[in-house]
């Protein structure tokens, strides 16, 4: 206990501390947060502040500048003339309104007007007004006196209306204001928002501004949390807890007070410079604090919630442990009575009968299948006498059993066991049951209980009947069954048999029992047969042919079906087949005989005994010997048809000698003696023991078919000799490809005799013709009868080749071959086709190359030569252009002709043309004797074989080296055909090839042709290609500089590039850095440092300039010249305002003609004017009064405008110079420029097309040129 | 109440300290987060990468350089203007020059305003101090 309450000590202990760091730690953030908010809202407001006054600042300037516009700009001046003047014309009165207008439009003004210096009104654009405020009047009369520009500041007219005025005097030349200009500002419009503005959320947030007026401060603007307020709210300057004041009194930067409303602020104060007014940017201290209100509850929040966790968690500790201590005493109390359910369910679901019950003999449980088999419900029971509601008695005494209890005990008094007991249930039905009892004992071993657990045994019962029953029904089949059955053990032991196996095999049973199975079969039969045992797969009844052994040794063959019944038991289920083995011999004898009858219908059949005595003959055998056809002839003599009766002799000699004898031509005659030939077979019929029974014979009657080959051969005679004379070629090919009939016409066409032909076989006579087409062709007809029509080029063996039409049929002999010569029409055909082809070339292909390689390949296909070239003349050889067909060897030696002397240098003619080697020079040269067969009038050369080549060569030549170069390609015919081009020889054609005999002298005529046809071609695209190739140069050149050209360009537009970026960002750097060194340490910078920084600053000014003129140059040479038709007039207007402030304190008289309407790109010749009018400027400002004349003259087509400066001028010696890139006629010191402004005018003047020139003299002035062309004139024209 | 943070993008550390010199004359520069290139740009804008513990929010404007490593300015505009979660961000752009490809460019793809840096630092202070736009950028909603 006193542990317990040492704890409970501990735990409080803990919960105090830890509160205590928590409410600690919490105080802790709060302090950071209200610090760094505090902080956060000074700078946002600081910012704020900064930023708006800056806006203000800048949008006064802007307002000045304007004034300043104004003040000088013409159209006041003259709208003010106009106006002062007493006759207003109301036409100018309404010009000068819309031109206002304009301006308030434009510049966001609420209202202009022009007063004169009085203050009398003589304009006012908005409103309609008769006369001013005498508050306005005064702020007027005020800017005439000092002829200065006045900004009123917020004021209230007498109509009460908040006003702000810029106010602008219009000075004359007698330097006297005598017009006022008044700009109106609504400050609703833009200043109020600005102030008002506050660029987050925010319910309190505003700036103020306000102003100090004697001993109070005025609020100028709309306040956000009073109405109407501006210019009425006043606050005493001693009143120092408002901010307003605190700016007022000259305080800057943050400060906590009172605002208007005496609420507590945040605030930021300033002085907005250039200005009366002060700027108060403020916020409620309860919005700037009201989040870390918010952020002070969740904290609170938090700390409770995290106190009551810790204490909540630590009685939960507590708890836990007295938890346990309870969970373990249930547990024990659970596992209790669980046993008991268990034993309970197992007690009620059991499928047996259970009766539980105690000492006494008192029921205590009865399950519900005891309920069901005694009848009795457990509720009944329980409390009865067990002897009264479980009553039974002996099954075959139907005594009661008295002794129960003795019963079960009788084994050791642990269980008992009765099988044959009667139930006797509530109703008095008596069931048969088993029982089994067991006692129940408690820890002590004390008997309490019975437990008794019996079972229905009625079902039982009858399917023991059944069983009986069926097995006496299988005993009577068995042995009653008419099949023979046995039953063997696993070792093939019989072991039981029926009757009917008995009688089968002629045992009785005592014999049979215990005896092997193979003791009942004739093994050697039966193994024959493949008698197999049964092993575990034969469970599906086996059928075998057995052949069994009775006792007494006689063999019957047995159909056996063979079962496994069981590991070790087969059934053998036999049936006696002897019978039916009988059955099927006889069926066969008889079949054999019937067939024997029926054969031979058409033939004459017959059958005798070896004695000569008819057994069968047919009808065929009747009528072939002259007999009436129905003739029965048996058991008489085989009449004598023999005319010879040697040839009898011999005849039957051989049939006895060999017992059969086949298609023996027999001369017969019939029974009326009528001759007949005959073919006889016979052959002996044996029996069992071999010996002839009797003699079978056939014989057919030929006559009639000899007769016919008679007549045949007759008429084949006739037909060979029309074939013979035959006009078409005719051959005969056997099936063995012998020649077994050629005429003349095909021996002709053959070129071979018919004796060197005929017997021989075709493929012999032509060797390799199995491997052509035609020969397949010839094989099919051979084999397959088929029949084909063609047109055929046949090669023979010499290599020459003829053309025919060929007609291959079938006949019983063979094949038989129909052929015309259709050579000649063939060629013609082939000759026109090439031609065609050859032509179609020439037209279409341009390029010689691929036309040459086009032709050959047509002519090679065309007339099949082994190797065709061309040569072509080339400086003043002649070498291969184009070759097919040649070996590289032969080409490398073969290409050129020229020839050389020793030295190496060529031999000349007398022509002083190269002496050309071998026969191809010599056709080249023309050097051929046309007397000569080789040579044609074309002058072409030809050779049919290797004899010829030899002959037709100069025998100085035979030796040469190209010559037998030539002939050891074993090229037998060659033909050389040179190419003309006019009468001059450009090049040869070249045949070759290895057969001899192609050229015909038609055929090289018409390669003549053909070659006249391919120099013409060759000569015109020769020229061609010429013109080609200098056009593709030509091309090739210009494009070529193009790209030059654009690289150039690409380039430098990425100079200038990376100029304007890369050179401007350090020199940026340097002027920053400068300008903060000044800034930050002006006080302790030396005097000559801050000079050093000035002239740093100078220089990168300077070399910006630059660097943006060079830029502008670039630009200028780069951009598109974007032209459109617009007014000079304007346009120098414009300049002339943009050059204003250069004249600022300077005498300028100047005299401006009018313009002409001109064509060209505006922001470039903006850039001219801007140039030649500042240098005018800048070059006359030595002159007490400059004079700068700006005019345009008109001459011819092109208009000249002129800049002329009274200013310092220049030297006629340098006008070359000065429109140069960084050309300066003038010291920096003197002028200061980049050298760049000339150069760009005249680029641009240039891209317009036209001039530039300048005029002048050293301290008299100088005058710019430049001329723009004039299109108005061109298109009249 | 809170102002919103000035993104500047900046790859040349002279020019990033002159921003930032120019906009704490502005009281701006405890406002100015700085990234040295376009991938940063993007980083920062969806909190990824090194700035995966940045506080969200958006920036009030963001101050970007053209030529800058990785994903130069442009590159960046176009992103942003195609993302819709960044599209409405106003972008200033600020450059060396005032070459016409770039000016075109850029706005085309939808530049709220354009600087080109001058040589003159005061008058880049200017130029900062002068963007009409800017205050007007911050204005999250003017409530009066």
């Amino acid at each position: 206990m006193k542990n317990d309450k040492s704890r409970k000590w501990q735990l409080f202990l803990v919960i105090i501390v830890s509160g205590a760091i928590l409410i600690g730690s919490g105080i802790f953030y709060y302090r950071y947060e209200q610090k760094s908010i505090r902080k956060e809202i000074y700078n946002d407001l600081h910012a704020i502040g900064s930023l708006k006054i800056n806006q203000i600042v800048q949008w006064k300037k802007e307002r000045l500048g304007d004034a300043n516009i104004i003040m000088h700009r013409e159209v006041f001046h003259f709208a003010a003339e106009r106006l002062s003047k007493p006759d207003k014309d109301s036409m100018i009165f309404k010009n000068i309104h819309s031109q206002m207008n304009y301006l308030i439009n434009q510049y966001g003004y609420e209202n202009i007007l022009i007063t004169d210096p009085g203050g009398e009104l003589f304009i006012s654009v908005k409103e309609q007004k008769n006369n001013l405020d005498s508050k306005t009047r005064q702020f007027i009369m005020e800017s005439a006196r000092r002829k200065e520009i006045v900004f009123t500041d917020f004021y209230r007219d007498t109509e009460n209306h908040i006003c702000l005025d810029i106010i602008v005097p219009l000075i004359n030349k007698y330097d006297k204001a005598y017009a006022m200009v008044l700009l109106r500002i609504d400050p609703c419009d833009y200043l109020y928002p600005l102030i008002q503005s506050w660029p987050v959320a925010s319910n309190t947030a505003e700036t103020v501004l306000l102003r100090k007026e004697g001993d109070e401060i005025l609020f100028l603007n709309e306040l956000r949390h009073i109405p109407n307020s501006a210019l009425s709210l006043r606050i005493p300057v001693t009143n120092l807890k408002v901010p307003g004041v605190q700016a007022a009194i000259g305080n800057e930067g943050v400060y906590e007070g009172y605002d208007y409303r005496h609420k507590k602020v945040v605030s930021d104060i300033r002085a907005v410079p250039e200005t009366p007014w002060f700027m108060v940017s403020k916020i409620d201290r309860d919005e700037v604090y009201s989040e870390l209100r918010y952020r002070t509850i969740i904290i609170i929040v938090f700390i409770f919630v995290l106190m009551l966790l810790i204490s909540a968690s630590l009685a939960w500790i507590y708890q836990l442990r007295q938890n346990k201590i309870y969970r373990s005493l249930h547990k024990a109390k659970k596992i209790l009575s669980e046993t008991e359910n268990e034993f309970r369910t197992t007690l009620y679901s059991i499928g047996d009968a259970v009766i539980t019950f105690d000492k006494e003999e008192k029921i205590k449980n009865l399950n519900p299948v005891a309920e069901s088999l005694t009848g009795w419900k457990e509720n009944e029971a329980i409390g009865k006498n067990v002897s009264d509601i479980f009553n039974i008695r002996n099954e075959k005494t139907k005594m009661p059993v008295n002794n129960f209890m003795g019963e079960i005990f009788k084994d050791d008094g642990k269980t008992g066991f009765s099988d044959n007991v009667l139930l006797i249930t509530k109703i008095n039905k008596e069931i048969p049951v088993s029982v089994s009892g067991a006692p129940i004992r408690n820890d002590k071993n004390e008997l309490i209980g019975i437990i008794l657990v019996f079972r229905d045994q009625t079902e039982e019962r009858k399917r023991q009947k059944i069983l009986i029953d069926n097995e006496r029904r299988i005993q009577n089949l068995f042995r009653h069954a008419g099949d023979g059955i046995l039953i063997l053990d696993a070792n093939r032991t019989i072991v039981d048999t029926n009757n009917m196996a008995l009688d089968m095999l002629g045992y009785n049973r005592e014999e049979l029992l215990d005896k092997d199975i193979t003791g009942i079969l004739d093994l050697h039969q039966s193994e024959k047969k493949g008698m197999q045992f049964p092993k575990d797969d034969f469970k599906i009844p086996r059928l075998q042919e057995w052949k069994c052994l009775r006792k007494n040794g006689s063999v019957f063959p047995v159909e056996a079906s063979v079962q496994m019944v069981s590991e070790e038991e087969y059934f053998v289920i036999m049936r006696d087949l002897t019978s039916r083995y009988q059955m099927e011999e006889a069926l066969r004898e008889s079949e054999r005989k019937f067939r024997e009858t029926v054969i031979n219908l058409d033939e004459g059949y017959y059958s005798v005994t070896p004695d000569g005595i008819l057994l069968e003959h047919n009808q065929a055998f009747n009528q072939l010997l002259g007999f009436e056809k129905t003739a029965d002839l048996k058991g008489a003599r085989l009449p004598d048809f023999w005319q010879n009766p040697d040839e009898r002799k011999e005849y039957l000699q051989e049939l006895k000698q060999k017992g059969s004898i086949s298609n023996y031509q027999i001369g017969a005659k019939t029974i009326d003696g009528k001759k007949i030939t005959v073919i006889a077979s016979a052959h002996f019929v044996y029996n069992e023991d071999n010996q002839p029974i009797r003699i079978e014979g056939v014989f057919l009657d030929i006559t009639e078919r000899l007769k016919k080959e008679e007549q045949l051969r007759n008429s084949e005679e006739r037909y060979r000799s029309t074939l013979d004379n035959m006009m078409e070629g005719c051959q005969i090919l056997g099936f063995d490809w012998e020649y077994l009939y050629i005429n003349d016409t095909a021996s002709i066409h053959s070129r071979r005799l018919k004796e060197e032909l005929l017997g021989k076989k075709y493929t012999e006579i032509w060797p390799d013709i199995e491997l052509t087409e035609f020969y397949k062709i010839l094989k099919n007809c051979m084999e397959k009868r088929a029949s084909k029509h063609l047109e055929n080029k046949f090669i023979f063996p010499d290599g020459s080749e003829g053309w025919f039409d060929l007609t291959i049929q079938p006949v019983p002999e063979g094949v038989f071959i129909l052929s015309i010569d259709i050579s000649e029409r063939k060629k013609s055909e082939i000759n026109e086709k090439l031609t065609g082809e050859v032509l179609d070339i020439l037209n279409n292909k341009r390029d010689t190359a691929s036309m040459i390689k086009a032709v050959i390949r047509s002519i090679k296909q065309s007339i099949g030569m082994e190797a065709i070239g061309i040569r072509l003349k080339k400086d003043e050889d002649f070498p291969y252009y184009l070759t097919d067909g040649f070996n590289q060897e032969f080409l490398s030696d073969k290409c050129y002709l020229c020839m050389h002397d020793n030295n190496g240098n060529l031999i000349r003619d007398k022509n002083g043309l190269p002496e050309l080697d071998c026969m191809c020079g010599d056709v080249i040269r023309g050097k051929v004797n046309f007397d000569s067969s080789f040579f044609t009038k074309g002058g072409s050369f030809r050779s049919n074989n290797k004899k010829e080549l030899k002959i037709a060569t100069k025998k100085n030549e035979r030796y040469s080296r190209l010559h037998s170069r030539c002939r050891s390609e074993r090229y037998e015919s060659v033909a050389f055909i040179p190419v003309r081009s006019g009468t001059e020889v450009i090049g040869l054609l070249h045949l070759n090839d290895q057969r001899a005999h192609l050229f015909t002298e038609d055929m090289i005529l018409f390669l003549e042709n053909l070659t006249s046809n391919i120099g013409i071609a060759i000569a015109r695209n020769i020229a061609e290609e010429q013109i080609r190739q200098m056009n593709a140069e030509l091309e090739n050149r210009v494009t070529q500089r193009t790209s030059q050209l654009e690289a150039a360009n690409k380039e430098l537009e990425a100079f200038s590039y990376s100029v304007s970026h890369d050179l401007r960002a350090p020199l940026r750097h340097i002027s920053g850095f400068t300008d903060l060194l000044v800034k930050n340490y002006r006080e302790i910078l030396p005097d000559k440092a801050a000079h050093y920084m000035d002239t740093i600053a100078k220089s990168t000014q300077q070399m910006g300039l630059l660097i943006d003129d060079l830029l502008e140059f670039s630009r200028t040479g780069r951009t598109e010249v974007k032209k459109s038709i617009f007014q000079m007039d304007q346009l120098l207007d414009e300049v002339m305002h943009q050059v204003k402030p250069l004249c600022q304190d300077r005498i300028i008289e100047w005299e401006i003609t009018s313009m002409p309407e001109v064509t060209g790109d505006q922001s470039l010749l903006r850039t001219v004017w801007t140039n030649l009018l500042s240098n005018a400027i800048k070059y006359t400002r030595q002159k007490e009064v400059a004079r700068i004349e700006v005019g345009c003259n008109k001459k011819e087509n092109e208009y000249i405008f002129y800049v002329r400066d009274n200013g310092v001028g220049f030297d006629m010696k340098y006008v070359q110079k000065l429109f140069g890139v960084f050309q300066r006629l003038h010291a920096i010191s003197e002028f200061e420029g980049t050298g760049i402004g000339l150069a760009n005018v005249r680029r641009i003047i240039m891209r317009h097309g036209g001039r530039t020139w300048a005029e002048g003299k050293p301290g008299e002035g100088a005058v710019f040129y430049f001329t723009l062309p004039c299109y108005n004139m061109i298109n009249q024209s | 109440m809170k102002l919103k943070n000035i993104l500047i993008a900046e790859d040349n550390p002279n020019d990033a300290e002159l921003t930032t010199t120019a906009l704490s004359e502005l009281n701006l520069a405890n406002r100015l987060d700085l990234v040295v290139d376009g991938v940063e740009v993007l980083e920062y804008l969806r909190c990824e990468g090194k700035f995966k513990n940045r506080n969200s929010g958006l920036p009030a404007v963001i101050l970007l350089d053209i030529k800058m490593p990785r994903m130069n300015g442009i590159e960046v505009l176009q992103t942003i203007r195609e993302d819709p979660g960044l599209k409405l961000i106003p972008i200033v752009m600020l450059t060396s020059s005032r070459e016409e490809q770039d000016l075109a460019q850029t706005y085309k793809l939808g530049i709220n305003a354009y600087v080109v840096k001058p040589v003159d630092f005061s008058q880049f202070v200017d130029a900062l101090t002068h963007l009409g736009v800017f205050w007007a950028l911050i204005n999250e909603a003017p409530k009066i």
